[in-house]
């Protein structure tokens, strides 16, 4: 558990860069009406075969296999905090398919901790790896935002070379 | 960084009202930490102290084995589910639990001169 849950994305989604991904999807969801918050982070990484997923999964942050290193204990965290708070944790990988994860729990449960600074991990996440698609899909009632660091860049280049002040100056924005 | 005190185990299993659910319990700690938040303790326990949760999930497990805690001390009479106690087992770490509240475990501890983080008082 980390006391906030930007925290967990931040490290759920360098796992994602680590893993190769060139595409992290970020979801957050705030359903009021239906007191939920679901988190998903999603990417095209490399993915997990079975077993490393059944390690995640039912041996948790083995720190077995010589160092003592805490294999998968992100994963972990964010799956006690989403159990604690009465929601549900889901994973789905397969190798060469990306990794999915989603967790959901009670809005208004009394441990659930809170978002945090998204913003932060956001941008942290857009550093590491600047040519990845960092995407960030925020929902709260009727508000809606949407992120990606790539927004525009595919674009842009072609127009730096006609225009290149105002080129140069989206791809900084981006 | 201060030289820990060490202080032995056996003689305040009685003052905690302790019970070892592990085959396994360690002759001394060198300090103690308190803290209910996993990624609070993987930032600030260190090797072969005594720390004091009332979480009981199995990823309590993994983060002393991570820091090398010696003992874990589950207060307010908590108990983690058998298969948390054999990973426990299998690790090496040993876990305790106690009727008494967080508090009133620390004072015992405090009492018997362990001491925090570097030994500091």
């Amino acid at each position: 558990m980390f006391d906030q849950l930007s925290l967990n994305i931040l490290d759920i989604g360098m796992n994602s860069l680590a893993a190769g991904a060139t595409v992290v999807r970020i979801t957050v969801i705030e359903d009021v009406p239906h007191d939920q918050l679901l988190i998903r982070i999603r990417d095209n990484g490399r993915g997990m075969d079975e077993k490393t997923l059944r390690d995640v999964l039912a041996k948790n942050a083995s720190t077995k296999a010589g160092r003592k290193k805490p294999i998968g204990l992100g994963l972990a965290l964010l799956r006690q905090t989403s159990e604690m708070c009465d929601g549900a944790f889901r994973i789905q990988s397969a190798p060469g398919k990306g990794t999915g994860v989603t967790a959901s729990m009670r809005l208004s449960h009394v441990d659930r901790p809170p978002l945090g600074d998204l913003n932060a991990t956001i941008f942290a996440l857009c550093a590491v790896n600047q040519d990845a698609d960092v995407q960030l899909h925020y929902r709260s009632g009727d508000q809606k935002f949407h992120f990606s660091s790539q927004e525009g860049k595919h674009n842009e280049p072609r127009r730096t070379q006609e225009t290149q002040g105002k080129g140069a100056a989206a791809g900084c924005a981006a | 960084m201060k030289t820990p005190i060490l202080v032995q185990l056996q003689p305040l299993m009685a003052a905690l009202r302790a019970e070892q659910l592990t085959n396994n319990r360690p002759e001394t700690l060198t300090g103690c930490y308190i803290s209910d938040l996993l990624s609070d303790v993987l930032a600030h326990a260190e090797p072969g102290m005594i720390w004091l949760t009332i979480q009981t999930h199995r990823n309590v497990v993994s983060v002393a084995a991570t820091k090398d805690i010696a003992v874990v001390l589950f207060t307010c009479g908590r108990k983690p589910y058998a298969e948390v106690i054999a990973e426990a087992d299998e690790e090496g770490l040993a876990l305790l639990t106690t009727p008494l509240t967080t508090f009133e475990a620390a004072g015992k501890l405090w009492e018997a001169g362990l001491r925090g983080k570097n030994g500091h008082e």
